[in-house]
């Protein structure tokens, strides 16, 4: 029988509060995109829907 | 339930696909019905009705207000899994991905789904369903990645004061952007 080490760096990886505050550091960057200008700029109305969707259905956890 | 067979390898990957499409089909059927709302309301309106919004849900749930939201307690039969291996978990995961098949314990979907129906076009309605979707195969694979112990949930309880910050922040700063940029 194989025993199956979960590494304090994995948990913390897939731990929900990182991923919580890797949304917000999305949420950010696209803000400062938008503030700076530049080719990416013109992407900032698609990812902040989808950073703010994405927010929304994380926000959603535990109800499974 | 994250403990099935049905959550590991392929089955899983037609669930997270499922809630994809699900949040998508949810932010077009807010976009058609928002075409409709928008017509009588200004943008500036439209702004004003989402703060209010926002700031009834907040309110309500730092229980300073009281009122229903709109929520289906019927959770997704199992029996959708009848229709086989990727099938039943793409059927599981569509229904969930909607958020009309699910207890939603949070306010935020709700406000989110208030800026799609008043504000989004097309591309922005497709990106927030999107979004949505994976926010939410975000937590199951998070969950199933974490550890084999149901810990993840648990580390949910515990910070849900945080989470609740971090996502709401989140939420706030994209949205933020939008009005500062005109994009709504």
């Amino acid at each position: 029988m194989t025993v199956r080490a979960w590494s304090p760096l994995r948990r913390l990886a897939w731990h929900p509060v990182p991923l919580a505050g890797a949304l917000l550091g999305a949420a950010v960057l696209v803000a400062a995109g938008s503030v700076l200008g530049g080719p990416a700029a013109g992407w900032t109305g698609p990812l902040s829907w989808l950073v703010a969707g994405a927010a929304a259905g994380f926000a959603t956890s535990g109800s499974t | 339930m994250l403990s099935s067979p049905v959550w590991r390898g392929t089955p899983a990957a037609a669930f997270c696909a499922g809630l994809l499409l699900g949040g998508m089909v949810t932010a077009a059927v807010l976009l058609v019905a928002g075409s409709l709302l928008r017509a009588p309301l200004p943008e500036p309106a439209r702004w004003a009705v989402l703060a209010a919004g926002w700031t009834a849900v907040l309110l309500r749930q730092a229980g300073g207000l009281s009122f229903p939201l709109p929520e289906n307690r019927r959770l997704v039969p199992q029996s959708v899994f009848r229709f086989g291996r990727h099938l039943g978990p793409l059927q599981f995961g569509i229904e969930m991905g909607t958020g009309a098949r699910t207890y939603l314990p949070s306010g935020l979907p709700y406000v989110a789904a208030l800026a799609v129906l008043l504000l989004a076009d097309p591309v922005g309605a497709v990106a927030a369903g999107l979004g949505f979707g994976v926010g939410r195969a975000l937590m199951t694979t998070s969950s199933l990645r974490f550890g084999p112990d149901g810990g993840w949930n648990d580390q949910w309880r515990s910070h849900r004061r945080v989470l609740a910050l971090l996502t709401g922040g989140g939420f706030a700063v994209a949205v933020g952007t939008l009005f500062v940029a005109g994009l709504g």
